[in-house]
Protein backbone atom coordinates (compact mmCIF):
# COMPACT_ATOMS: atom_id res chain seq x y z
CA UNK A 1 0.00 0.00 0.00
CA UNK A 2 2.83 2.15 1.13
CA UNK A 3 4.64 1.71 -2.23
CA UNK A 4 1.66 2.37 -4.42
CA UNK A 5 0.95 5.66 -2.47
CA UNK A 6 4.90 6.64 -3.04
CA UNK A 7 4.99 5.56 -6.62
CA UNK A 8 1.74 7.49 -7.15
CA UNK A 9 2.67 10.68 -5.71
CA UNK A 10 6.41 10.84 -7.01
CA UNK A 11 4.97 10.21 -10.54
CA UNK A 12 1.68 13.55 -10.29
CA UNK A 13 5.10 15.77 -8.72
CA UNK A 14 7.35 14.60 -11.83
CA UNK A 15 3.90 14.50 -14.32
CA UNK A 16 4.13 18.31 -15.57
CA UNK A 17 7.65 18.13 -16.72
CA UNK A 18 6.65 14.98 -18.74
CA UNK A 19 5.18 15.21 -22.58
CA UNK A 20 5.22 11.61 -24.37
CA UNK A 21 5.44 11.21 -27.77
CA UNK A 22 5.08 7.73 -29.73
CA UNK A 23 7.32 7.49 -32.59
CA UNK A 24 6.18 6.42 -36.00
CA UNK A 25 8.00 3.37 -36.95
CA UNK A 26 9.29 2.07 -33.47
CA UNK A 27 9.99 2.94 -29.33
CA UNK A 28 8.21 5.26 -26.88
CA UNK A 29 9.50 8.46 -26.32
CA UNK A 30 9.50 10.59 -22.84
CA UNK A 31 11.09 13.41 -22.85
CA UNK A 32 12.65 15.32 -19.91
CA UNK A 33 14.22 19.11 -20.01
CA UNK A 34 16.59 18.40 -23.01
CA UNK A 35 16.73 15.08 -23.17
CA UNK A 36 14.70 12.03 -24.80
CA UNK A 37 14.63 8.89 -23.17
CA UNK A 38 13.69 6.58 -26.00
CA UNK A 39 12.61 2.49 -24.85
CA UNK A 40 11.37 -0.53 -27.44
CA UNK A 41 7.96 -0.35 -29.12
CA UNK A 42 7.54 -4.00 -27.32
CA UNK A 43 8.57 -2.73 -23.79
CA UNK A 44 7.55 -5.06 -20.76
CA UNK A 45 7.20 -1.78 -18.62
CA UNK A 46 4.10 -0.16 -18.21
CA UNK A 47 4.00 3.56 -19.12
CA UNK A 48 3.97 4.53 -15.29
CA UNK A 49 6.70 2.11 -15.09
CA UNK A 50 8.72 3.72 -17.77
CA UNK A 51 8.12 7.54 -16.30
CA UNK A 52 10.12 6.35 -13.60
CA UNK A 53 13.13 4.78 -15.46
CA UNK A 54 12.98 7.67 -17.28
CA UNK A 55 13.20 10.29 -14.15
CA UNK A 56 15.82 7.87 -12.78
CA UNK A 57 18.38 7.69 -15.86
CA UNK A 58 18.14 11.28 -16.41
CA UNK A 59 18.90 12.35 -12.94
CA UNK A 60 22.25 12.23 -11.38
CA UNK A 61 20.95 9.69 -8.29
CA UNK A 62 23.43 6.78 -9.05
CA UNK A 63 22.22 4.54 -6.30
CA UNK A 64 19.88 1.89 -7.66
CA UNK A 65 16.04 1.93 -6.07
CA UNK A 66 15.31 -0.68 -3.93
CA UNK A 67 12.63 -1.08 -1.30
CA UNK A 68 13.55 -4.94 -0.64
CA UNK A 69 10.26 -6.89 0.27
CA UNK A 70 10.63 -9.83 2.00
CA UNK A 71 10.41 -12.19 -0.98
CA UNK A 72 12.77 -10.29 -2.87
CA UNK A 73 15.16 -10.51 0.23
CA UNK A 74 14.81 -14.18 0.61
CA UNK A 75 14.49 -15.04 -3.20
CA UNK A 76 16.38 -11.85 -4.90
CA UNK A 77 15.06 -9.65 -7.62
CA UNK A 78 12.38 -11.05 -10.50
CA UNK A 79 14.08 -8.68 -12.87
CA UNK A 80 13.25 -7.60 -16.48
CA UNK A 81 15.86 -6.07 -18.46
CA UNK A 82 15.69 -3.97 -21.52
CA UNK A 83 17.72 -1.32 -23.39
CA UNK A 84 17.21 2.48 -22.97
CA UNK A 85 18.55 4.64 -24.63
CA UNK A 86 18.90 8.25 -23.79
CA UNK A 87 19.84 11.42 -26.29
CA UNK A 88 20.78 14.83 -24.31
CA UNK A 89 20.95 17.37 -26.32
CA UNK A 90 23.49 20.54 -26.97
CA UNK A 91 26.00 18.71 -24.32
CA UNK A 92 29.17 19.94 -26.41
CA UNK A 93 29.41 23.21 -27.99
CA UNK A 94 30.87 21.91 -31.46
CA UNK A 95 29.66 19.39 -33.70
CA UNK A 96 28.16 16.70 -32.99
CA UNK A 97 26.48 18.42 -29.89
CA UNK A 98 24.41 16.15 -28.46
CA UNK A 99 25.11 12.77 -27.07
CA UNK A 100 23.49 9.46 -27.20
CA UNK A 101 23.90 7.30 -24.45
CA UNK A 102 22.25 3.72 -24.30
CA UNK A 103 21.73 1.88 -20.92
CA UNK A 104 21.07 -1.78 -19.86
CA UNK A 105 18.18 -1.48 -17.23
CA UNK A 106 16.84 -3.68 -14.56
CA UNK A 107 13.76 -3.69 -12.90
CA UNK A 108 12.19 -5.94 -10.08
CA UNK A 109 8.17 -6.22 -10.76
CA UNK A 110 8.16 -7.13 -6.53
CA UNK A 111 9.58 -4.06 -5.83
CA UNK A 112 10.83 -0.76 -6.76
CA UNK A 113 14.38 -2.19 -7.76
CA UNK A 114 15.93 -0.24 -10.53
CA UNK A 115 19.21 -0.02 -11.86
CA UNK A 116 21.10 1.37 -14.94
CA UNK A 117 23.83 0.36 -16.50
CA UNK A 118 26.16 2.32 -19.30
CA UNK A 119 26.87 0.16 -22.26
CA UNK A 120 28.18 3.00 -24.66
CA UNK A 121 28.01 6.33 -25.62
CA UNK A 122 28.45 7.93 -28.96
CA UNK A 123 27.78 12.05 -30.02
CA UNK A 124 25.33 12.38 -32.86
CA UNK A 125 24.30 15.38 -34.72
CA UNK A 126 20.69 15.62 -34.69
CA UNK A 127 20.42 19.48 -33.52
CA UNK A 128 21.74 22.47 -35.69
CA UNK B 1 -23.41 -79.90 8.00
CA UNK B 2 -22.19 -83.36 8.33
CA UNK B 3 -23.60 -85.89 9.78
CA UNK B 4 -20.83 -86.57 12.24
CA UNK B 5 -21.10 -83.22 13.28
CA UNK B 6 -24.81 -83.44 13.67
CA UNK B 7 -24.20 -86.03 16.12
CA UNK B 8 -21.36 -84.47 17.94
CA UNK B 9 -23.35 -81.84 18.26
CA UNK B 10 -26.71 -83.66 19.85
CA UNK B 11 -23.83 -85.02 22.41
CA UNK B 12 -22.74 -81.86 23.30
CA UNK B 13 -26.20 -80.42 24.11
CA UNK B 14 -26.58 -84.12 25.99
CA UNK B 15 -23.36 -83.33 27.65
CA UNK B 16 -24.05 -79.93 28.90
CA UNK B 17 -27.44 -80.51 30.28
CA UNK B 18 -25.92 -83.36 32.07
CA UNK B 19 -23.08 -81.62 33.31
CA UNK B 20 -24.77 -79.44 35.98
CA UNK B 21 -22.54 -76.92 35.58
CA UNK B 22 -24.09 -73.23 36.13
CA UNK B 23 -25.50 -71.47 33.39
CA UNK B 24 -22.34 -68.98 33.13
CA UNK B 25 -19.73 -71.83 33.33
CA UNK B 26 -21.17 -73.36 30.47
CA UNK B 27 -22.08 -69.94 28.21
CA UNK B 28 -18.52 -69.53 29.25
CA UNK B 29 -17.12 -72.68 27.50
CA UNK B 30 -19.04 -72.44 24.81
CA UNK B 31 -17.26 -68.70 24.23
CA UNK B 32 -14.30 -70.52 24.46
CA UNK B 33 -15.40 -73.46 21.93
CA UNK B 34 -16.18 -70.90 19.66
CA UNK B 35 -13.12 -68.93 19.78
CA UNK B 36 -10.80 -72.42 19.30
CA UNK B 37 -12.68 -73.20 16.35
CA UNK B 38 -12.05 -69.50 14.59
CA UNK B 39 -8.28 -69.76 15.53
CA UNK B 40 -7.99 -72.37 13.21
CA UNK B 41 -7.10 -71.79 9.70
CA UNK B 42 -9.72 -71.20 7.59
CA UNK B 43 -10.05 -73.87 5.69
CA UNK B 44 -10.72 -75.67 8.33
CA UNK B 45 -13.04 -73.72 10.44
CA UNK B 46 -16.69 -75.32 11.14
CA UNK B 47 -18.54 -72.75 10.20
CA UNK B 48 -21.67 -74.83 11.22
CA UNK B 49 -20.71 -75.89 14.74
CA UNK B 50 -19.79 -72.33 15.49
CA UNK B 51 -23.38 -71.37 14.78
CA UNK B 52 -24.84 -74.53 16.72
CA UNK B 53 -22.53 -73.27 19.53
CA UNK B 54 -24.12 -69.62 19.24
CA UNK B 55 -27.88 -70.98 19.22
CA UNK B 56 -27.04 -72.90 21.96
CA UNK B 57 -25.64 -70.03 24.32
CA UNK B 58 -28.40 -68.18 22.98
CA UNK B 59 -30.73 -70.41 24.33
CA UNK B 60 -28.49 -71.16 27.32
CA UNK B 61 -29.04 -67.05 28.19
CA UNK B 62 -33.10 -67.06 27.41
CA UNK B 63 -32.53 -64.21 25.01
CA UNK B 64 -30.49 -61.77 27.10
CA UNK B 65 -26.95 -60.82 26.13
CA UNK B 66 -23.44 -62.06 27.78
CA UNK B 67 -23.12 -58.65 28.10
CA UNK B 68 -24.96 -56.18 30.12
CA UNK B 69 -25.95 -53.02 28.32
CA UNK B 70 -24.09 -51.13 30.64
CA UNK B 71 -20.97 -52.99 30.28
CA UNK B 72 -21.39 -52.69 26.71
CA UNK B 73 -22.65 -48.91 26.42
CA UNK B 74 -18.98 -48.49 28.81
CA UNK B 75 -16.84 -50.43 26.26
CA UNK B 76 -18.08 -48.72 23.45
CA UNK B 77 -16.88 -45.19 24.96
CA UNK B 78 -13.93 -46.50 25.86
CA UNK B 79 -13.21 -47.24 22.47
CA UNK B 80 -14.53 -44.17 21.24
CA UNK B 81 -12.13 -42.06 23.58
CA UNK B 82 -8.92 -43.77 22.83
CA UNK B 83 -9.53 -43.55 19.62
CA UNK B 84 -10.56 -39.38 19.86
CA UNK B 85 -7.21 -38.98 22.01
CA UNK B 86 -4.95 -41.20 19.29
CA UNK B 87 -6.50 -38.95 16.18
CA UNK B 88 -6.04 -35.80 18.40
CA UNK B 89 -2.13 -36.86 19.29
CA UNK B 90 -1.88 -37.68 15.72
CA UNK B 91 -2.91 -34.25 14.44
CA UNK B 92 -1.42 -32.19 16.89
CA UNK B 93 1.96 -34.07 16.37
CA UNK B 94 2.20 -33.42 12.48
CA UNK B 95 1.03 -29.47 12.87
CA UNK B 96 3.66 -29.31 15.23
CA UNK B 97 7.01 -31.32 13.13
CA UNK B 98 5.12 -28.87 9.98
CA UNK B 99 5.48 -25.97 12.41
CA UNK B 100 9.07 -26.52 13.54
CA UNK B 101 10.11 -27.32 9.76
CA UNK B 102 8.80 -24.89 8.21
CA UNK B 103 10.22 -22.39 10.53
CA UNK B 104 13.70 -23.74 10.35
CA UNK B 105 13.19 -23.28 6.68
CA UNK B 106 12.20 -19.54 7.06
CA UNK B 107 15.33 -19.12 9.84
CA UNK B 108 18.52 -20.79 7.35
CA UNK B 109 16.79 -18.36 4.15
CA UNK B 110 17.03 -15.33 6.44
CA UNK B 111 20.47 -16.37 7.25
CA UNK B 112 21.46 -17.21 3.84
CA UNK B 113 20.10 -13.90 2.37
CA UNK B 114 21.69 -11.68 4.67
CA UNK B 115 25.12 -13.11 4.14
CA UNK B 116 24.87 -12.85 0.13
CA UNK B 117 23.68 -9.27 1.03
CA UNK B 118 26.67 -8.85 3.05
CA UNK B 119 28.68 -10.30 0.32
CA UNK B 120 27.52 -8.36 -2.61
CA UNK B 121 24.84 -11.07 -4.32
CA UNK B 122 21.19 -9.86 -5.70
CA UNK B 123 20.39 -13.21 -5.32
CA UNK B 124 20.22 -15.80 -2.38
CA UNK B 125 20.59 -18.27 -4.82
CA UNK B 126 23.42 -16.75 -6.64
CA UNK B 127 25.25 -17.14 -3.53
CA UNK B 128 24.19 -20.62 -2.82
CA UNK B 129 25.46 -21.85 -6.08
CA UNK B 130 28.78 -20.01 -5.86
CA UNK B 131 29.31 -21.38 -2.59
CA UNK B 132 28.64 -24.91 -3.57
CA UNK B 133 31.09 -24.28 -6.87
CA UNK B 134 33.91 -23.59 -4.66
CA UNK B 135 33.27 -26.50 -2.61
CA UNK B 136 33.49 -28.65 -4.84
CA UNK B 137 36.70 -29.93 -6.89
CA UNK B 138 37.47 -29.22 -10.62
CA UNK B 139 37.31 -26.75 -12.52
CA UNK B 140 35.23 -23.25 -11.99
CA UNK B 141 32.83 -22.25 -14.26
CA UNK B 142 33.71 -19.47 -16.04
CA UNK B 143 32.10 -16.23 -15.85
CA UNK B 144 34.19 -13.92 -18.14
CA UNK B 145 33.49 -14.01 -21.95
CA UNK B 146 31.91 -11.78 -24.15
CA UNK B 147 27.76 -11.30 -24.07
CA UNK B 148 25.89 -10.78 -27.08
CA UNK B 149 22.95 -8.55 -25.79
CA UNK B 150 19.64 -8.30 -28.28
CA UNK B 151 16.08 -7.95 -27.50
CA UNK B 152 15.20 -10.50 -25.21
CA UNK B 153 17.89 -12.35 -25.57
CA UNK B 154 21.46 -13.14 -24.82
CA UNK B 155 24.47 -15.20 -25.11
CA UNK B 156 27.80 -15.47 -23.73
CA UNK B 157 30.58 -16.58 -25.79
CA UNK B 158 34.14 -17.66 -24.47
CA UNK B 159 36.36 -16.09 -26.92
CA UNK B 160 35.56 -13.04 -29.87
CA UNK B 161 36.38 -15.73 -32.75
CA UNK B 162 33.56 -18.11 -31.60
CA UNK B 163 31.05 -14.79 -31.45
CA UNK B 164 31.80 -13.86 -34.94
CA UNK B 165 31.52 -17.35 -36.19
CA UNK B 166 28.22 -18.02 -34.58
CA UNK B 167 26.23 -14.99 -34.52
CA UNK B 168 27.98 -13.98 -38.16
CA UNK B 169 27.87 -10.17 -37.89
CA UNK B 170 28.49 -8.24 -40.82
CA UNK B 171 30.51 -5.05 -38.88
CA UNK B 172 34.02 -4.90 -38.11
CA UNK B 173 35.50 -4.64 -34.12
CA UNK B 174 38.74 -3.68 -33.03
CA UNK B 175 41.63 -6.32 -33.12
CA UNK B 176 43.52 -3.96 -30.67
CA UNK B 177 42.73 -2.58 -27.61
CA UNK B 178 44.34 -0.74 -25.02
CA UNK B 179 46.34 -2.62 -22.37
CA UNK B 180 44.16 -4.64 -19.68
CA UNK B 181 40.75 -3.28 -22.06
CA UNK B 182 38.22 -6.29 -22.78
CA UNK B 183 35.18 -5.96 -24.52
CA UNK B 184 32.82 -7.17 -22.55
CA UNK B 185 29.13 -7.13 -24.29
CA UNK B 186 27.64 -6.14 -27.39
CA UNK B 187 24.24 -4.83 -27.18
CA UNK B 188 22.27 -5.12 -30.67
CA UNK B 189 19.44 -2.58 -31.07
CA UNK B 190 17.12 -3.08 -34.09
CA UNK B 191 15.79 -0.04 -35.21
CA UNK B 192 13.84 -1.07 -37.65
CA UNK B 193 10.82 -3.86 -37.53
CA UNK B 194 12.65 -6.15 -40.40
CA UNK B 195 16.40 -5.78 -38.57
CA UNK B 196 17.82 -4.35 -41.66
CA UNK B 197 18.64 -1.10 -39.87
CA UNK B 198 20.16 -1.91 -36.23
CA UNK B 199 22.26 -0.44 -33.81
CA UNK B 200 25.26 -1.44 -31.90
CA UNK B 201 26.62 -0.41 -29.00
CA UNK B 202 29.95 -2.21 -27.74
CA UNK B 203 30.96 -2.06 -24.04
CA UNK B 204 34.64 -2.03 -23.12
CA UNK B 205 35.76 -2.77 -19.62
CA UNK B 206 37.51 0.39 -18.93
CA UNK B 207 34.44 2.68 -19.56
CA UNK B 208 36.27 5.87 -21.24
CA UNK B 209 36.97 3.73 -24.78
CA UNK B 210 33.07 4.23 -26.49
CA UNK B 211 32.71 1.94 -29.43
CA UNK B 212 29.41 2.60 -31.46
CA UNK B 213 28.52 0.90 -34.67
CA UNK B 214 25.16 1.90 -36.78
CA UNK B 215 23.95 0.72 -40.32
CA UNK B 216 22.56 4.54 -40.69
CA UNK B 217 24.37 7.40 -40.73
CA UNK B 218 24.36 9.36 -37.51
CA UNK B 219 26.91 11.70 -38.16
CA UNK B 220 27.89 14.34 -40.84
CA UNK B 221 31.42 14.04 -40.14
CA UNK B 222 32.40 16.43 -43.15
CA UNK B 223 30.82 19.29 -42.02
CA UNK B 224 32.62 19.82 -38.84
CA UNK B 225 35.18 22.24 -38.23
CA UNK B 226 38.11 21.22 -36.95
CA UNK B 227 38.32 17.99 -37.38
CA UNK B 228 41.47 15.79 -37.75
CA UNK B 229 41.40 13.34 -40.64
CA UNK B 230 42.98 10.09 -40.21
CA UNK B 231 43.39 7.77 -42.79
CA UNK B 232 42.65 3.65 -42.08
CA UNK B 233 43.50 0.55 -44.16
CA UNK B 234 39.76 0.67 -44.84
CA UNK B 235 38.56 3.89 -44.25
CA UNK B 236 38.89 7.83 -43.47
CA UNK B 237 38.15 9.04 -39.73
CA UNK B 238 37.14 12.15 -38.70
CA UNK B 239 38.19 13.01 -35.43
CA UNK B 240 37.49 15.73 -33.09
CA UNK B 241 38.45 17.02 -30.01
CA UNK B 242 35.82 17.50 -27.84
CA UNK B 243 36.00 20.25 -24.30
CA UNK B 244 36.29 17.62 -21.77
CA UNK B 245 39.60 16.39 -23.57
CA UNK B 246 38.03 13.09 -25.03
CA UNK B 247 38.06 11.88 -28.67
CA UNK B 248 35.61 11.27 -30.75
CA UNK B 249 36.38 9.17 -34.11
CA UNK B 250 33.62 8.56 -36.92
CA UNK B 251 34.31 6.57 -40.08
CA UNK B 252 31.95 5.34 -42.51
CA UNK B 253 32.70 1.40 -44.67
CA UNK B 254 30.74 -1.03 -45.94
CA UNK B 255 27.46 0.26 -45.22
CA UNK B 256 28.21 0.96 -41.23
CA UNK B 257 28.97 3.93 -39.64
CA UNK B 258 31.83 3.34 -36.83
CA UNK B 259 32.16 5.95 -33.83
CA UNK B 260 34.56 5.52 -31.28
CA UNK B 261 35.56 7.55 -28.10
CA UNK B 262 38.57 7.56 -26.11
CA UNK B 263 40.81 9.72 -23.76
CA UNK B 264 44.39 9.15 -25.55
CA UNK B 265 44.20 9.94 -29.20
CA UNK B 266 47.14 7.69 -29.76
CA UNK B 267 45.57 4.83 -28.26
CA UNK B 268 42.22 5.57 -30.40
CA UNK B 269 44.53 5.82 -33.47
CA UNK B 270 45.68 2.01 -33.26
CA UNK B 271 42.49 1.08 -31.99
CA UNK B 272 40.97 2.15 -35.23
CA UNK B 273 44.07 1.38 -37.55
CA UNK B 274 42.69 -2.27 -36.17
CA UNK B 275 39.48 -2.75 -37.48
CA UNK B 276 38.41 -5.75 -39.04
CA UNK B 277 36.14 -8.63 -39.81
Amino acid sequence: MKKIIFISAFLMIFSMCFSVSAMESDGIVINIENANVIFDANSQWTFQEQQVIAQKITSEENEPFATYGLTCTLFGHKYTLETVQVITHNVYGEEPKCLKEVYNVSTCSRCDYIEEELLSTVRISCCP
Amino acid sequence: MKKDDLKQNAKLKALLRNQNLPKDEVIELLCDMIENEVCKPESQIDYDLISELYLLIDELSEGQPIVSEDNMQRNLENIKKQGAVKKRRKRCSWIRTFAVVAASFVIMFSGISIMARVHGYASSWDFILESLQELMPGEKLEGDGITVIKPYASTTYATMEVLMKSENFDFLLPAVLPEGVAIETITVMYVSNDHSTYEVAVKCSDMNLKIYISTHNLNTPETWTNAILYQTDLMLFYIQKASDGTYFAVGQYGGFEYSFTYNDYNELTKIISSLKA
